[in-house]
Order: structure tokens, then sequence, then C-alpha cells
């Protein structure tokens, strides 16, 4: 009986969401800005539902190009909630602030997407709530969304680079960062083509996947519990690694030179962690692979 | 005209009336304009309806078993861990009691303070997985008397991943349990309680930003 309740329940959740969403109204209303940074400026952006596009160039200016949306089946309700949005840039100290605010209730029915170009020198921190984040050819240090996905493309740093997200998914391609570190709870990852001295993924219950070359005394660590970790090398670069799952398979197609048959903890007990530890090559990469039921695959590209 | 009322809608909404506070002319000129302007009224009339919906929608609470487990793990014998452990596990905590204690400085009142940090402050010699639970819970502890300010959808993807964490601590529990020697289940148990603890801090951070006011 409580089952069937929570149904109807369930179903009529969906049918009250659904319903206001037929008829819907969208206005818009855009925003622009352009702002000055000199080298090494610092550019920092919150929003809290939409999309977020950063592109750097060679230029100096900052371009804030931004669209409030709101859809509401009152067209004239909408157009008031859209000026309840507010966008604030506050320039200071080789420094760009742009904060997003909606007012409450929380669940507000309304979005801001943004495209800025920047300098690509510039230090970047984005944090959104709803909504992804794309960056391309930007020196990004924190990029951070709760159930967006984030793509970097491009783009280098001499500092650390952090792309977090909770339930969306991480895609890098091509990035030269000197230490990156890339997380999500229920997201997969995927990097491509990346230079990285230090590269930490984290996952939950996401896949990891990387294609690409290791960087000569780099350090890679890729950890999920319940997703695979898949790596593909071009084999250029020699690798030691600890690769180690404690119910999924571990293979490598690059020779190793083992240092335990067993795995590296060896069989215990009725718990069997299935690893792989040694050497490819001349050892000059660290490779740290765990996946608590996962499997992990070492590959040619 | 309207715009210069906007700031009164929202405590308007909340049940806030200029009956309540006799003087404040402003609020009362508002209730007048309300009275007569079709705008408004239309804003009102929307807010309370997106209200309505979020109040129907399922609140999801926290299973039984989940505060069984850990009053159980609590009074667990101290298990075998490795010395380097501890050494990382007192890093995490700290990490997490400086953002915590940070945050409750930054928003919140004065004796929800006290009561995170009571129960986190104190250093001891009490096993790694007891410290972070201490962590956790003073983390839970601010996450939960705040949680209603997250809209619903937000709330929804948080506790959906936060259940995600907590069947890998449980995994890794269990592993635990069956080889308490093995390093690789210990690694795994930790690298979750470090998820935890890192999706906690976003959630409270989530809700003093204000990015969501």
């Amino acid at each position: 009986m409580i089952r069937v309740f929570r149904l109807l329940s369930a179903f009529l959740a969906l049918f009250a969401i659904a319903l206001p969403a037929a008829a819907q109204n969208e206005v818009t209303e855009r925003f622009s800005r352009t702002s000055h940074l000199d080298q090494d400026g610092t550019f920092d952006l919150t929003n809290v539902y939409g999309t977020i596009v950063l592109t750097g160039g060679t230029g100096r200016d900052v371009m804030i190009e931004a669209v409030k949306r709101v859809q509401r089946p009152n067209a004239n309700a909408a157009r008031a909630l859209l000026r309840m949005i507010d966008i604030q840039v506050t320039e200071g100290a080789n420094r760009i602030e742009v904060r997003t605010s909606v007012p409450r209730p929380r669940n507000f029915p309304g979005s801001v997407d943004y495209m800025i170009t920047l300098p690509q020198d510039a230090r970047v921190t984005v944090r959104t709530v709803s909504g992804d984040i794309r960056a391309t050819n930007v020196r990004g240090e924190l990029l951070k969304s709760v159930s967006g996905d984030i793509e970097i493309v491009d783009g280098s740093s001499d500092d650390v680079v952090t792309a977090s997200t909770v339930s969306g998914n991480v895609s890098v391609r091509g990035l030269k960062g000197r230490t990156t570190q890339l997380t999500t709870v229920t997201g997969n990852v995927r990097v491509d083509d990346v230079q990285a001295d230090r590269l930490a993924v984290r996952a939950v219950n996401g896949n990891i996947e990387y294609a690409g070359d290791l960087a000569r005394s780099g350090r890679y660590e890729f950890v999920t519990h319940s997703g695979d970790i898949r790596l593909m090398l071009s084999g250029a670069t020699g690798f030691e690694v600890q690769a180690n799952s404690m119910s999924g398979t571990v293979r490598s197609d690059f020779p190793i030179a083992r240092r335990s048959e067993e795995g590296a903890e060896g069989r215990r007990g009725g718990v069997t962690p299935r690893g792989l530890r040694g050497a490819f090559g001349d050892a000059s990469a660290m490779l740290v692979l765990r996946a608590f039921s996962g499997n992990i695959s070492v590959g040619r590209r | 005209m309207c715009e210069t009322y906007d700031d009164l809608i929202d405590d308007y909404i909340d049940g806030t009336r200029a009956a309540d506070h006799p003087g404040d002319a402003r609020r009362a000129a508002f209730e007048s304009h309300l009275a007569g302007c079709t705008r408004c009224q239309a804003v009102v009339e929307d807010f309370t309806s997106i209200r309505r919906m979020a109040s129907a929608l399922e609140e999801h609470v926290p299973p039984p078993r989940l505060w069984a487990k850990i009053a159980g793990t609590i009074e667990e014998k101290p298990r075998r861990i490795s010395a380097w452990i501890p050494i990382a596990a007192a890093a995490s905590l700290a990490l997490a009691i400086a953002g915590s204690t940070w945050l409750a400085w930054m928003k919140s009142p004065a004796d929800t303070l006290r009561q995170v940090t009571a129960t986190v402050e104190e250093p001891s010699e009490a096993p790694a997985e007891t410290q972070y639970e201490q962590a956790i819970a003073g983390l839970q502890q601010l996450a939960d008397a705040r949680n209603a300010s997250l809209d619903p959808n937000t709330r929804a993807v948080l506790q959906r991943n936060l259940a995600a964490v907590d069947r890998a601590i449980d995994e890794s529990r269990a592993a635990l349990s069956d080889e308490p020697a093995s390093a690789f289940a210990q690694e795994s148990l930790f690298d979750a309680l470090d998820t935890k603890i890192a999706l906690l801090q976003d959630t409270v951070a989530l809700t003093a930003e204000d990015v969501n006011q």
C-alpha cells in the first residue's frame, strides 16, 4: 500500500513539474561588459544556473557577454523575474569579479549563460551550481560545478589546475599544466594528450580514461571505486606501475617487469586484490592505479 | 516604480506583513501598491506557486541504518592500521576542521559554531576512522541544518552522490572487515571518507555562499 502511495506521489510530482513546462514563455536579456586585465590578472566568476564558456585570447580585454533567461507560463511574471537576476562586475587591483545573484526561492526558474573572452594568461576561478563549464586556451586554476560537465581544451598553467564536479563528466584535452587535479563523484573523466608533471584523477562511480604520452618523472594517480580505469599510452616513456583492483581485473599490453606475480599485496585470506606492480622501460614515470570493483587496463595507443 | 519594492517581495511571500512592523512606512506602501499592481501580483503568485511545488517534492531522510552503522563503528575496537594512515587522516581532519570552522565563523550562529567545533576540535588518539567520523558528523550537522536553503534539484544531486559515496564506504568497510590488514581496503576506505568530507564541505559552502542569495 505504501509502495503504491509512493508511486502515485512520484507520478503526481512529475505531472506537476511537467505541466508548467508544457506552456512556457521564455524571456531573455543580454548583458555586455568589457574590462581590462594586466599580465597575470585574476578573473573570478560565480554563477548559479547556466552554461559558462571561456575562451583565452592574446588581447588584454575581458569581454563578458551574458544572456539572462527566465521561463514561466506568464510572460509578465517572466519579465519581472528576469529583472531580479543581478550580474555584478567588480574591478580592482588587476582582478575582475563577476557575481550572479538570483532571489529566493531557491528553485528560481531562470539562468544566465556566459560567454567570456579573456587574456590567456589570466588566472581563472569559476564556480557554478548547475551548468556546464567549457574553457578553451585558458589558464584555469579552479573550475567547479555541482551538476554540470567540465571541459578543458588546450591552455597552459604553471599553477595547480583543479576541475571538480559532483555529478558531471570531466574532459581535458591538450592542457599543459604542472599539476592537474580532476574529480567527480558519479561522472566519468576523460583525459587526452595532456602534459602534466603530476596528474591526479578521482571518481567514485565513474570511469577514468587517459590517452597520450607520459612525462618523464611525471606522477599519475587514478583512483575510482566502482568505475574502470583505461590507459592508452604511446609507450615512448617508460613507467613504474602500481595497479590494484579488489574485485576487477588488471591487464597490461606492455611487458611489465613484475615485482609480485600475485599482485601488490599477494593472496591473503578471502580477499584477493588483483594487482600489478612492476616497471616498463626506464620506469621514469610513475603510475598509481586503484579501482575497488572496476577493471584496470593499460594498453597501447 | 515596481522595482523599488522587489526586495520586499521575498518577505511578503514568507508571510511578513506591514502589520507586523508598525512604523515601517515602506512596507505599508508596498502592500498598498501590491493591491493595484498586476505586475507585482503576478510575481507574488509565481513565487508562491514555485514554493508550493517545491514543498510537494519528497523530502530525503537518511536511512536509520546509516546512523546505526555510524554508532556501531564508533563503538568498535580500534583496528590495526598502518603508521602513516593516522597522519594522513589527521591532515585531512585538520583541513576539514579548518574548512567547517571557517564556514561556521563566517555564517552560522555562535551556538552552531560551538557545537561543530566541540565535535571535532580536540585531537585524540582515537583510530583514524573514528576521527574521520567525527569530522563527518560535524559537517553533516551543518549541512543538515542548512540543507533547506538549497534548491530541491541541487539538494537531490548532492544527496544522490552522498549515497554513492556511502555505498563506497560500506563496501570498503566490508572488505576491511574481511581482511583487516589489507592496505588496499584501508586506502579505499579513506579515499571514500575523503570524498565524503569534500562533498559535505561543498554542501555547506553552497548553503553559505552569496551565490545562492
